[in-house]
């Protein structure tokens, strides 16, 4: 089958890869005006630099010729068409689907992963021509980034928006190589999977919000989080998922959809839950700094502050909406020295904050807690799960720990002589 | 002696008794190109006092009065820093806090122009850090509540203003959460407390020389506000000082002994009276509603205006010509009530400003030479949103037995942008609210046909003069134009009266004496020298307790 792609978000790429090793052609595009070629300076390297494992894939299927980086004009004359857009080019998806119209005489089945907002898919089909065998179905990703390919080989879950049967039958097909662990399938009209993908999203963001406002309340009250949380998770109904506090969530897609899901809420029906949850989040991200800043009484310039992890997330090099950004750019503001670590996200670091004065990366930890007046934990990264409890007493000027992530266990940490604050320890 | 004893006051007694009896509506029949006689622009501002009762003569006497009363000297005199607050012994120079970097002023020896803008940039570091969210409270939450505690020219202004200009926000400076605490009965701040988050609040101690016992007052249930909610966590009370408190004040030393530290200081001088201080550190809250751009824009409208009354002459001076309408209508035509109507919900704060403004520097009866006036000053003034006022007090402006003269003042555009149809309706509504009682207060009932036939108590007589200000827009600009306009008029009034518009010492008794009482109040001690009546008033609250 020739698929053309649209776009450059991870589930596009992710897409485009895992169709291109099951037997399809794939022509990938960003625009239809202009030709794009894997090696230009675009976001697209960006995405995949961030995703190194879905990297090694793309090459190897452009290699054998199966991904195409060809004319847009091929791609529009591709029977199934996918829409992997950023939520701000619907303008694009509308001038995509109308060039595809006017291009096509044959059965057309477009597949829409972009988060355009509640409706959006269904205004993408009164572009369609209903004379035609066309249909358009929106499917929520549900993919994590660092972890993008696997999640959709492996799929367990998948939803199709889309009142065609035919064009259901089709999309089946197509995703049956990645079907054979999946747990569960559901057809659904296109609005409700949209919505589908905002209130899951909504969901975890508000239990990782209560979770998190939970342990800065069991942090004033001298109560230890992990016991709560080792209730709370027994509890059937409850469960142990998204029950980590620390310090915020980011990332582009999972932080975008809250943001879109709590818009509706506040249109529509004037709540301001999400709304609230996000504002929260803000402040949980700037937390290890307020530690540091407390702990020193207000004290903080010129310290040398050690900071490991940079990235959203483990396993990723992306940055966006990442706590590191809050927190550097308060200790930048408050005359700090900050020597930061992170095994993958340096480069995309430090194009926001160029070394400096004030500011220089390492490339190994340790080598960044050199003299330093307190270390911050941000991501939890493997590497920091366990380090060298003698060297880093020994290289810290203060061996204090703000554990922004609650990998390290407190009463071990201070039986080395650390001062360790954790996020509701 | 009597200034108007001069030889225009003469001619200008005797003009008022034929004029005097005129009526406006007469007037406007007798000349149909009044306003064009009578009205006065400069870029984004106009005023219109062609519903003074006035003529061209009226106002070539009023010139002349003005000149014999050497008011271009003593403008002089006012905008080089002689010191012509006398019985404080030292200038008056709020012009000089809205001069521009590039020029000098040299008081004893200094210039002040450079001192000026160097307390400008460091209230703009402070407003920039606060707007970037990086003043941080004790817990190292960002400040994004700030409550200005002041009173009378360190609240006044700076509260009028951030109302006037609210919607001139920035990005950075719309998440900032202002309010203004003055009473001393402590009713402001009770309620305010109670809706705040410590962690995020941030104290603008404002007082000139730092003793205001109203301000302390305030400011002392914040520190133990504060002292409260940190409790838990231990904080020692200079840190919370440092992280929650500024100072505004010409005293540095007062607000060291009361704990704030130097770090937090911003300062102004004694040559800036209280009521003209908002262009200065003072006007800390209002950088920080609309940003060091929009005040700077403020200061530089004022200084229009200060250039427009230095070298424009007195026949087309606003200030002046503003003034010389207010004298013939308090000295020659007897009227003392004057009226402020802004038909701007934005401007409801400009009443009380201009009550202390007006009143506070020309409320005396003392000359500049120690003697009792025998003439009129300062009217009683008042005011209130138009609109609203038509609702209260407009029943004596049209049918009472009292002559008060009004200014009307709106702005021609409001609510620009496509999508405010219903709101630039509001606007046209209370615009044609604004000509419309202008000209019934004017013209009387002579602006209908047949209205002479009505019974008496349906007649409107008409002949209040009226003065209109009509700003293009309201912006920081028009704005300082506007509060820099009646500052300058009180200048040119109290020289005619040959008064000082910058002490203030019939405030001061109430003071010592409201000391006094406390003793008596609080049961320390009795005092038996006081009349009955407040003996007797002491005595039944104290029966209350």
């Amino acid at each position: 089958m020739k698929i053309a792609v649209w776009g450059n978000e991870l589930i596009g790429w992710t897409a485009a890869t895992a169709f291109a090793e099951f037997g399809n052609q794939v022509h990938v595009n960003q625009d239809i005006n202009r030709q794009q070629s894997l090696s230009e300076q675009s976001d697209a390297n960006t995405i995949l630099f961030n995703e190194p494992g879905l990297l090694t894939h793309v090459k190897a299927q452009y290699h054998q010729g199966n991904l195409v980086f060809g004319s847009p004009a091929d791609a529009l004359n591709c029977p199934v068409q996918i829409l992997a857009l950023n939520p701000d080019q619907f303008e694009l998806a509308k001038d995509i689907i109308r060039a595809v119209n006017h291009q096509t005489q044959q059965q057309l089945i477009v597949i829409n992963y972009s988060t355009f907002g509640l409706g959006a898919t269904d205004q993408l089909a009164e572009l369609l021509d209903s004379n035609k065998q066309q249909a358009i179905a929106y499917i929520p990703d549900q993919l994590s980034e660092g972890t993008a390919y696997d999640n959709f080989i492996k799929a367990k879950t998948l939803v199709i928006g889309c009142q065609s049967n035919e064009a259901n039958t089709q999309i089946k097909a197509l995703y049956k190589p990645f079907s054979r662990q999946l747990e569960q399938l559901l057809i659904v009209k296109r609005r409700e999977a949209e919505f589908m993908k905002f209130a899951v999203n909504g969901m975890l963001a508000l239990r990782l919000g209560y979770i998190n406002e939970l342990a800065n309340l069991a942090d004033q009250l001298s109560i230890d989080i992990d016991t709560i949380i080792s209730g709370m998770g027994s509890d059937p109904r409850i469960g142990k998922h998204y029950l980590s506090p620390g310090c915020g969530f980011g990332g582009a897609h999972f932080s975008k959809s809250i943001q879109n899901m709590a818009e509706l809420l506040s249109t529509n029906r004037n709540s301001i839950i999400l709304n609230t949850l996000l504002e929260e989040n803000e402040k949980q991200k700037v937390l290890p700094f307020r530690k540091l800043w407390q702990h020193y009484k207000t004290d903080v310039k010129h310290r040398k502050i050690a900071v490991w992890g940079l990235s959203f997330k483990p396993n990723t090099a992306s940055i966006q909406n990442a706590p590191s950004l809050q927190v550097i750019k308060t200790l930048l503001a408050q005359g700090c020295q900050i020597q930061a670590h992170d095994p993958q996200a340096i480069l995309n670091f430090s194009r926001q904050f160029p070394v400096n004065g004030q500011i220089a990366y390492y490339d190994k930890a340790t080598d960044a807690l050199k003299d330093a007046d307190a270390l911050i934990i941000l991501t939890e990264w493997n590497e920091y799960w366990s380090p060298d409890y003698y060297e880093m007493l020994e290289l810290m000027k203060s061996p204090v720990i703000i554990d922004g992530r609650n990998i390290m266990d407190k009463e071990l940490m201070e039986s080395f002589g650390f001062i360790y604050y954790g996020i509701g320890r | 002696m009597n200034v108007f004893a001069t030889e225009a006051g003469t001619d200008l007694y005797e003009h008022a008794t034929t004029l005097g009896k005129a009526h406006i509506a007469s007037m406007f029949k007798q000349n149909p190109n009044r306003f064009e006689d009578f009205s006065y622009s400069l870029p984004g501002l106009m005023l219109d006092l062609s519903k003074q009762r006035i003529t061209s003569e009226t106002l070539n006497l009023l010139c002349a009065l003005a000149r014999e009363k050497q008011l271009d000297q003593w403008i002089n005199d006012l905008l080089t820093g002689e010191k012509i607050n006398e019985s404080e012994n030292r200038p008056a120079l709020h012009t000089a806090l809205r001069t521009p970097v590039d020029q000098t002023l040299e008081v004893d020896g200094v210039n002040i122009i450079d001192q000026v803008h160097e307390n400008l940039a460091r209230m703009e570091r402070l407003v920039n850090q606060i707007h970037a969210g990086q003043w941080l409270g004790c817990t190292g939450d960002p400040i994004d509540t700030i409550v200005n505690i002041g009173v009378g020219g360190s609240d006044l202004g700076p509260f009028m203003a951030c109302k006037a200009l609210g919607e001139f926000t920035t990005t950075n400076s719309r998440d900032i959460e202002l309010h203004f605490v003055s009473s001393m009965d402590g009713s402001h701040i009770s309620s305010l407390l109670d809706k705040l988050d410590p962690t995020r609040t941030l104290f603008v101690i404002s007082s000139k020389s730092f003793t205001t016992i109203d301000t302390l007052a305030n400011a002392e249930t914040a520190k133990e506000w504060l002292k409260r909610a940190y409790q838990y966590e231990g904080t020692d009370e200079a840190l919370i000082l440092a992280r929650h408190f500024i100072g505004v004040s010409a005293t540095p030393q007062r607000m060291i002994d009361w704990g704030i530290p130097e770090s937090n200081h911003l300062y102004f001088w004694d040559w800036t009276g209280g009521r003209y201080s908002m262009w200065s550190t003072i006007g800390l809250p209002i950088a920080l509603r609309i940003g060091m751009s929009g005040f700077r824009e403020m200061l530089a409208g004022a200084h229009v205006m200060d250039s427009h009354f230095r070298d424009t002459p007195f026949e087309h001076n606003l200030p002046v010509l503003l003034a010389l309408t207010g004298i013939w209508n308090i000295n020659f035509l007897g009227i003392t009530a004057h009226a402020i109507l802004p038909y701007d919900g934005r401007l409801s704060h400009l009443p009380s400003y201009l009550e202390q403004l007006e009143m506070e520097s020309n409320g005396k009866n003392t000359t500049r030479s120690h003697e009792l006036v025998g003439y009129n000053t300062c009217p009683v003034l008042w005011g209130e949103i138009g609109t609203n006022a038509q609702h209260a007090f407009y029943q004596l402006l049209h049918q009472g037995t009292i002559p008060v003269m009004c200014d009307f003042i709106t702005c021609a555009v409001r609510y620009e942008g496509p999508n405010n149809i219903d709101l630039k309706r509001q606007h046209q509504l209370n615009l044609s609210n604004c000509l419309a009682q202008s000209q019934i207060l004017a013209l009387g009932d002579t602006v209908i046909e047949g209205a002479d036939k009505a019974p008496a108590y349906k007649r409107y007589r008409g002949n209040q003069p009226c003065t209109t200000l009509l700003l293009d827009k309201l912006t920081p600009h028009t704005f300082g134009m506007l509060i820099a306009l009646y500052e300058h008029k009180v200048f040119v009034q109290s020289v005619i009266w040959n008064i000082n518009p910058f002490d203030q010492w019939g405030v001061e008794l109430g003071k010592t004496i409201a000391t006094g009482l406390l003793p008596a109040l609080t049961g320390e001690a009795d005092n038996p020298s006081l009349d009955s009546s407040t003996r007797g008033l002491i005595h039944h609250i104290n029966t209350k307790r």
